[in-house]
């Protein structure tokens, strides 16, 4: 009863014609933001903060809050139209929804996303309310041996993502843990591999790889395998999945969601690691696994569920901790404080209202986000049905400019190209670039995250806390799993 | 009569003296906007105030500043990119304490003694921070702790060889203790360790315990009390002399910059410092809005440095080892050139040598021995306990090159020819076309390379519409002019024409 007081008293709060207005515009922008790749929900979010100092300061956060909801969902969108990811998160989608929207079936692909997205950040907010203080303690029992387990567990993946030769997937997740050795070491200062080149000393950016190995490998690859051959993708676009393909996807949605909150309690897992764990959870629960990187709406629906939902999740530690739950949070503790407001547990207490304002935001910012995506998915329809000769200089065009915003830095610009060199070569002989993606992301985290367990303890650690064991013990499970399914089914072929 | 006058007069000019001490500036400066270059991404705390002094600076002086993050290398990429713009005042650096350790760990020749420092506006007094919830909270306790631990006391906080991890040093100095220094990736992960028990002491300011109950100031290196912060005892409250410990945000300039124009800038920002705009926003963070000017400012960096260099080397942080990238090199010639002789001495009757998909793990496979050898140069783990930097490269680097080589062999078997794509000399002349794209993008900027691009890669693709694929490039640009450059205020590349 409390909680649907504060909730109450939240609505009472927002609904006017200027708070409305305010997330309607954020949404929009936040849409926007996820669309331009190389645009994160981080920097969205960073860009408006001067904006909103004018802004009192509920107002300011129902601003920031509903950038940083909907940015996620518009990842999906280019990832889904033309296998760009706007943000790190919408890789996942992108598994799925670029073989749909090239079998036609973009609006589809679309439509399912923007469902699945709307639900995941509903059920992320209900959880946020409910459950903040508790879920707050798993992210505290988080320590370095957890996030240790955690990542390995994460790398398990990619026994899920590689669709034909696993010692292909091997090879590119090393190429995808090396690459992340590379630059400052943090423990020493040391810099590992960078060769005099002092852009190098903070690493390879992850946005110019991320664009580089989706966007401009697959540019590149399909302009070599020949653009005559034509999907008319115009004929099935403008269908839409009925009621009862829905309620098939109810399933997937709810679980993807539930994973994305969670995981996105763990500061430093974030987004992109949910809609992973998400997908490939997902994979494993399916009766058709072998359609899944092929073009099955489940996969679009697991990450964009995932994705979403972990927003509620990271705003847990910013509200019972005072800490942040992923870069955009971090951002918005800065901006909190701007307005002289200090993020933690006395938020709920001093500004109730500002809390309960917050909790309806989110809640009303997916509502608008539902609307106004569902009417913008004409318009992405319209980009997709161009001329493939004119879209693809259009989209290395966007990447770069996605590249080159992350830092202002022209390097990253050309680093953007390298990968999406490696991405064509990868494509072109046959190696899966999704493990290079998730190497990248859970690489430093596994490697930090061992050296710092072995600095506090020894060894053991690792086996004697419960809940590192426990994530060690489903690493090798899902880990091995796939393998001697495989096995088992090859020597019943025979 | 001639005592009133006096009187009036002088009251007069005790009135007038701040007018007086407005900064005037010099003919013609500033004819366009002053950049701030900021060297952490949008919304982090130096970019927030940064903005706030734009704002102030406005609305004070009617003068515009920009902000211009260039984030990258501890800030090295922000030094390098305004010392690379002309001394003429209209680049400002924005800087923090952490850039005199950042200047002595790299081995680049960028040093502080480029710049002229205009002032600290801010300062944050070095604090230990502890959990209320665990057995060790005040500064007796954590003394008394590390002795019974003997050095395995866990202390966290950001990066090694940074502020907090000098601070740590220097206080372990003071309190006769010894412990184990935990970096993290930000301030915020290591609270976040703090407050999950796993570490017992924080290296931070007393502003991040706001709005955090759980976290209690064990002890503040200030002279006194701070006023925000009145149940924050001082080291010297316990008899420890460390009485002074700051993190400074302040401002600079390029060496070089003609004097009149320095003066005015430093008369600006001593100017909003003392806004009470500014010094609320201090506030409000937990920090001290006191502005330290130029000549002092020159000194305590000066200090600072020699205090920073003393305990990195004693850290191991700061080595002298230039031999190892000749001796790179050398590994790299000498590898690739064995690599393309055995390469050449294979049997040549197998095509498949000859194919694509079997010279690529081949070069995995030999890039992964050459950068193996490489760890060898990295340091020890001295300050990683048993694992040091260079295990995990070496570990994934292992792993490529058995895989590789596994690859490798698969494809040697697999006899059958690979399938002609028919794209080939598209996707090269494509490779061609975006080299040139991003070259001539640094020359005459981005909008104008954008529309020649686009288009000549349409045509190149095979559109035959010249006028549609001109609209269409034209269309982007203008697109990309206004909702990414004048909406969205994203960062474009800027040529040397536009």
């Amino acid at each position: 009863m409390g909680i649907l007081s504060h909730l109450i008293n939240g609505f009472a709060v927002i609904l006017g014609f200027k708070p409305l207005a305010v997330i309607l515009i954020g949404v929009i922008i936040g849409i926007f933001v996820g669309v331009i790749p190389g645009l994160s929900p981080a920097m969205g979010v960073a860009l408006l903060v001067p904006f909103s100092y004018g802004l009192d300061p509920l107002t300011a956060l129902i601003l920031l809050v509903s950038v940083y909801a909907s940015a996620n969902y518009g990842g999906t969108i280019t990832a889904i139209a033309i296998n760009t990811p706007g943000t790190p998160s919408a890789i996942v989608a992108s598994f799925d929804g670029f073989p749909l929207t090239m079998r036609g079936e973009a609006n589809k692909a679309l439509f399912v996303s923007l469902v699945a997205a709307t639900f995941g950040g509903m059920l992320g907010t209900l959880v946020l309310i409910l459950f903040s203080l508790p879920l707050a303690k798993v992210a505290l029992a988080f320590g370095p041996a957890e996030y240790f387990a955690l990542a390995v567990f994460g790398l398990t993946i990619i026994s899920s993502l590689s669709t034909g030769n696993w010692v292909k997937s091997l090879v590119a997740t090393f190429i995808g843990l090396f690459l992340n050795t590379i630059g400052m070491d943090p423990f020493t200062g040391y810099q590992r591999f960078t060769f005099g080149v002092p852009e190098l000393s903070d690493g390879l950016g992850f946005i110019p790889a991320l664009i580089g190995l989706f966007a401009l490998g697959e540019i590149f690859f399909l302009i070599e395998k020949g653009i005559s051959e034509k999907v008319d993708i115009g004929k099935i676009a403008s269908k839409l999945p009925g009621i009862k393909e829905l309620k098939k996807l109810l399933g997937t949605i709810t679980r993807a969601s539930i994973i994305g909150t969670i995981i996105g309690v763990v500061p430093g897992a974030g987004a992109t690691i949910a809609a992973f764990i998400a997908y490939s959870q997902e994979k494993r629960l399916s009766k058709h696994p072998e359609q899944f990187g092929r073009g099955a709406v489940e996969g679009v629906a697991a990450g964009s569920a995932a994705a979403s939902g972990s927003v509620g999740g990271a705003l847990v530690p910013l509200l019972t901790l005072g800490v942040p739950g992923s870069a955009a949070t971090a951002v918005l503790i800065g901006a909190l404080m701007l307005h002289g407001l200090n993020p933690g547990p006395l938020l709920f207490v001093k500004k109730a209202h500002i809390i309960n304002g917050l909790f309806a935001a989110l809640v009303m910012a997916y509502f608008f986000m539902f609307f106004i995506g569902f009417a913008g998915n004409k318009l992405w329809l319209k980009i997709i049905k161009l001329p493939k000769e004119l879209l693809y200089p259009v989209v290395i065009a966007i990447a770069f400019i996605g590249s080159y915003a992350v830092s202002n830095s022209l390097f990253d610009v050309w680093s953007c190209l390298g990968f999406g060199i490696l991405g064509w070569l990868l494509k072109r002989f046959g190696y899966p670039t999704a493990p290079v993606i998730l190497a990248l992301i859970l690489g430093s985290m596994a490697e930090t995250n061992f050296r710092r367990a072995l600095l506090v303890g020894n060894w053991t650690i690792f086996f004697t806390r419960p809940g590192s064991l426990i994530m060690l013990l489903l690493a090798l499970l899902s880990f091995a799993a796939p393998i001697i399914r495989s096995a088992k089914a090859k020597k019943e072929s025979k | 009569m001639n005592g009133l006058r006096t009187g009036l007069l002088f009251l007069f000019l005790a009135y007038s003296l701040p007018v007086f001490a407005q900064p005037t500036p010099p003919e013609g400066f500033p004819s366009r906007p002053i950049t701030i270059v900021v060297h952490s991404k949008p919304g982090s705390g130096i970019d927030i105030a940064s903005r706030l002094v734009s704002r102030i600076a406005k609305r004070k002086f009617g003068i515009d500043m920009v902000i211009e993050n260039r984030p990258g290398a501890s800030g090295l990429v922000a030094m390098r990119y305004v010392l690379s713009k002309p001394a003429d005042g209209y680049t400002v650096l924005a800087l923090t304490k952490s850039f005199v350790s950042t200047t002595l760990i790299t081995h680049e020749k960028v040093s502080l003694d480029s710049f002229y420092l205009i002032g600290s506006m801010m300062i944050d007094y070095e604090a230990l921070i502890t959990n209320r919830k665990s057995d060790v909270r005040t500064l007796p306790e954590i003394v008394e702790d590390a002795k019974k631990k003997h050095g395995h006391q866990i202390w966290v906080g950001p990066l090694v060889g940074g502020v907090d991890h000098i601070m740590a040093m220097k206080s372990w100095d003071v309190l006769g203790i010894d412990a184990v220094w935990v970096p993290y990736e930000s301030g915020s992960d290591a609270m976040m360790a703090l407050l999950g028990k796993h570490g017992k002491v924080y290296v931070g300011n007393p502003g991040d315990i706001s709005g955090k109950p759980d976290l209690m100031v064990a002890a503040v290196a200030a002279p006194h009390r701070l006023p925000q912060f009145p149940d924050a005892p001082t080291f010297l409250e316990y008899g420890y002399n460390l009485p002074r410990e700051i993190i400074w945000r302040g401002f600079a300039l390029k060496k070089g910059t003609p004097e009149p124009i320095t003066k005015y800038i430093e008369g600006v920002f001593e100017a909003v410092a003392k806004d009470s705009e500014w010094i609320k926003f201090v506030e409000n963070n937990g920090a001290v809005p006191d502005f330290i000017p130029h000549d002092e400012f020159v000194n305590m960096v000066h200090r600072e440095k020699e205090e920073a260099r003393k305990y990195l080397q004693k850290a191991g942080i700061i080595t002298t080892d230039k031999a190892a990238g000749r001796r790179n090199l050398i590994i790299f010639v000498v590898l690739s050139v064995i690599a393309i002789l055995i390469y050449l001495a294979m049997n040549p009757r197998f095509p498949q040598l000859r194919y694509g998909r079997t010279v690529f793990p081949y070069i995995l496979v030999v890039l992964s021995i050459f950068l193996f050898l490489v760890t060898y140069s990295f340091p020890r783990g001295k300050l990683s306990g048993a694992v040091g930097p260079a295990i995990a490269p070496r570990l994934w680097l292992g792993g490529l090159f058995i895989f590789g080589l596994w690859v490798l062999v698969q494809e040697l078997r697999d006899k059958t020819p690979p399938s002609k794509l028919p794209g080939r000399k598209n996707v090269m002349l494509m490779f061609a076309s975006v080299i040139t794209y991003i070259v001539l993008g640094q020359i005459i900027g981005y909008f104008l390379t954008t529309t020649i691009f686009i288009f000549g890669a349409s045509l190149l693709l095979g559109y035959r519409n010249l006028w549609i694929a001109a609209l269409n490039a034209i269309g982007f640009a203008l697109f990309a002019y206004i909702v990414f450059y004048r909406v969205l205020g994203v960062p474009l590349m800027v040529g040397y024409l536009f």
